[in-house]
């Protein structure tokens, strides 16, 4: 009785961290792509001119990227706390 | 209750009660602010006070408000004294991570870092904001459900099998890390208070660093925490009146983050006029080195050759990995680390790096604009023009050293190539070029004063904890009396002060390139262990210490010899990225030592897995003795 509760603890914490982690590992993956590949064809994408007359290449690491993080961290923060830890029963506080 | 717990627990009401209190003082300070710089504008404008009494003001009544708050919170419990009692609401958590974070590096030097190096800047701007995406989901809950003090305490007790000498590696790195850091900000409050308010370099220095004491002295974490918030408004005040103003003037809109845009397009335009290289062309510059050419001969040694990894010019290899150093570095420095310690919860602190991220990226949003408006401006009505009829603002600031110009053909009107800029001008000067009265330029005089002081105030409280807390009385004496605990922190609180101070105060050039180092040592030290650690439970105390301690080496290594003869390089990287090879050997001596050796034992195992719970506390009671909260 004792064994099967605490195993079912164990595979509802189990599951509850690959959840954690397909959120963490998608999200992660958007930040390496806002980081990292756009920079390498800065040049080019300089050509293109949007907004206010801003070169692409130049937004995107002076505006764009940084845009797209502070939404990462409130997307993985609001996710968790509000669905995420819900699902598996850990909102309750005290 | 304090007995069960590792601190008395606050319920949600008591949160919620809590911040609206403190909305209402911070709004208050905010409208008391701007009321303050209104009033004396008028003063200056109607009644001719003169700028050094301005200068004055700013100065008394910003160092008052911070030792008024750090007086009030004084503490004799530990929990405050270290974690400001874990009842940080989020987003004032997240305020006071944004002052603690954003240095006098930030405030002053970034723009003008941006005007100097164009497109390859930005590595600055992504590295130092994408940091806060892996400190948000992989460090920051986890730290906090932890809940102990510092940042050994959890490598002391996550690789418990040898806790001592685990937590003796980390404090050293952590002293390392923030000792780098912090004499640059020492330098950065004497530069300011040389220049702004007339004192000599040594007293500016000593009289910021009684400022940074009165903070923290009494009440440790917990006055810190509470000046920041109020050193953050002063500096995100500070930073965005003037560009408005100047996007106003120049563009008609007041919206600098937007309308730069415009500028950026002129700036094009006027450099393929006049056959100069792109301001928005990337990867045109060799980023580092330039700085050893002025630093070494200080220090007694030879200047390398200033121009070197031609091969490497015009890729963007550099860029992305300076980029990937400076955001792992961010995740890992230590000062910024504990700020999610003070937080109630794992979910808070999830949700205040959001709040951290957000109060930064206001700044590092509008830093570009800075330097592009002001680049305009210098393109549009310096440069070309007779050197006899300039701008007003352009001889101010020649005086000052920051501008040199040197008319090098004698045809008494002047090119590009004449005008020669340090970088701090950006900030300093845009108040007057956008036409504005000294009352705002000693706004922003106090507003990097508090970027600086904030900074400072975290890095300092990390050296000393990691001395008091972790070295004397988790190490060296065990048995010490509460008292004598409390009495070592404060103790070594000023030893540190009084030392970074003393490195202050040669005013080497040297300090200033440290900044960066220390972002690097933190990539090569904390980021692989703590990743690991929460991440994968077979590492084990062998390899975390293993790692710890080839990665700092490899790191300062490679610093130190491409610093001092920039031919040796791996890869065509500069000291400026070394925490890209510090970090690899790191993880790879991680991975390596921890397999061929045996696994942490089961109880350390079952604290990783209940780590990943984000509710209660954590069952493993990790020391003995960590109870905290009572009086003595």
């Amino acid at each position: 009785m004792e064994d099967q509760r605490s195993q079912a603890e164990q595979s509802r914490i189990a599951a509850y961290w690959r959840e954690n982690w397909r959120l963490i590992i998608i999200l992660l993956t958007i930040w390496f792509i806002v980081s990292y590949l756009h920079p390498p064809f800065a040049k080019a994408l300089n050509d293109i001119h949007i907004l206010t007359g801003f070169p692409l290449g130049y937004w995107l690491s002076s505006q764009g990227a940084i845009t797209v993080y502070v939404i990462l961290i409130f997307t993985y923060a609001l996710r968790m706390n509000r669905v995420i830890d819900k699902k598996y029963g850990f909102d309750e506080e005290e | 209750m304090a007995q069960e717990g590792s601190y008395v627990r606050v319920t949600r009401k008591e949160i919620s009660v809590f911040q609206s209190r403190l909305a209402r003082y911070y709004g208050a300070f905010l409208v008391g602010l701007i009321l303050f710089t209104l009033l004396i504008m008028l003063l200056e404008l109607y009644a001719g006070l003169p700028n050094r009494v301005i200068g004055w003001l700013f100065i008394l009544l910003t160092l008052g408000i911070y030792a008024f708050i750090g007086i009030l919170n004084f503490t004799r419990r530990l929990d405050e004294y270290y974690v400001a009692g874990r009842r940080v609401p989020a987003v004032f958590n997240g305020m006071a991570t944004g002052a603690d974070w954003m240095s006098a590096a930030s405030f002053i030097s970034m723009a003008g870092t941006l005007w100097l190096l164009g497109y390859d800047g930005l590595a600055y701007i992504m590295g130092w904001t994408g940091g806060y995406v892996l400190l948000a989901l992989l460090f920051a809950p986890y730290i906090r459900k932890f809940g102990q003090f510092t940042i050994p305490d959890f490598v002391a007790a996550r690789f418990a099998e040898r806790e001592k000498l685990a937590r003796l590696v980390a404090a050293i790195c952590a002293i390392i890390v923030s000792f780098t850091y912090v004499t640059a900000q020492v330098t950065g409050v004497g530069i300011i208070m040389s220049r702004f308010f007339g004192l000599d370099y040594r007293v500016g220095v000593f009289v910021g660093l009684a400022g940074v004491l009165l903070c923290s002295f009494l009440g440790g974490m917990k006055s810190i925490t509470w000046t920041q918030v109020a050193q953050y408004i002063i500096l995100i005040v500070a930073y965005l009146i003037p560009v408005t103003v100047l996007s106003a003037r120049l563009t008609g809109i007041p919206f600098p983050q937007l309308m730069y845009g415009e500028a950026l397009n002129q700036i094009v335009q006027i450099e393929r006029q006049l056959n100069l290289s792109s301001y928005v062309e990337p990867f045109k510059t060799a980023l580092s080195n330039a700085s050893a050419v002025r630093s070494l001969p200080e220090i007694g040694l030879p200047a390398p050759e200033p121009i070197v990894n031609r091969d490497w010019v015009g890729t963007p290899w550099e860029f992305l990995a300076l980029t990937f150093c400076l955001m792992t570095g961010t995740a890992g420095l230590p000062h910024i680390l504990i700020r999610y310690y003070t937080v109630p919860s794992p979910k808070d602190a999830r949700l205040s790096v959001g709040w951290s991220l957000f109060f930064i990226y206001l700044l590092y949003f509008t830093a570009p604009a800075y330097a592009a408006f002001s680049r305009w401006e210098v393109l549009r009505s310096v440069v070309g023009q007779q050197i006899a009829t300039l701008p007003a603002w352009v001889n101010n600031w020649v005086q000052t050293g920051l501008l040199t110009i040197n008319d090098a053909n004698g045809d008494g009107i002047l090119q590009f190539s004449e005008l020669q800029i340090v970088g701090d001008i950006v900030v300093l000067a845009t108040p007057e070029i956008a036409g504005l009265p000294f009352t705002i330029a000693a706004l922003v005089a106090a507003g990097g004063l508090a970027a600086a002081l904030s900074t400072a105030d975290g890095l300092l409280l990390v050296i000393s904890t990691a001395l008091s807390h972790d070295i004397y009385a988790k190490i060296i004496n065990p048995n010490a009396s509460y008292g004598r605990r409390f009495l070592m922190s404060r103790v070594m609180i000023l030893i540190a002060a009084v030392l970074a101070g003393l490195a202050a105060i040669p005013r080497l050039a040297l300090i200033v390139q440290m900044v960066a180092w220390a972002f690097s040592l933190a990539a090569s030290t904390f980021f692989p262990v703590l990743l690991l650690g929460i991440f994968w439970k077979r590492a084990n105390a062998n390899g975390a210490i293993a790692g710890m301690i080839g990665g700092l080496l490899t790191c300062i290594a490679y610093m130190a010899a491409n610093y001092v003869n920039p031919n040796i390089t791996i890869l065509g990287l500069s000291h400026l990225s070394a925490g890209i090879f510090g970090m690899a050997v790191n993880f790879a001596l991680q991975v390596i030592v921890s397999l061929a050796t045996a696994p942490s034992p089961k109880h350390i195992q079952d604290m990783v897995e209940q780590l990943r719970i984000p509710v209660g506390e954590l069952k493993v009671a990790p020391q003995p003795g960590a109870v905290a909260g009572g009086e003595d």
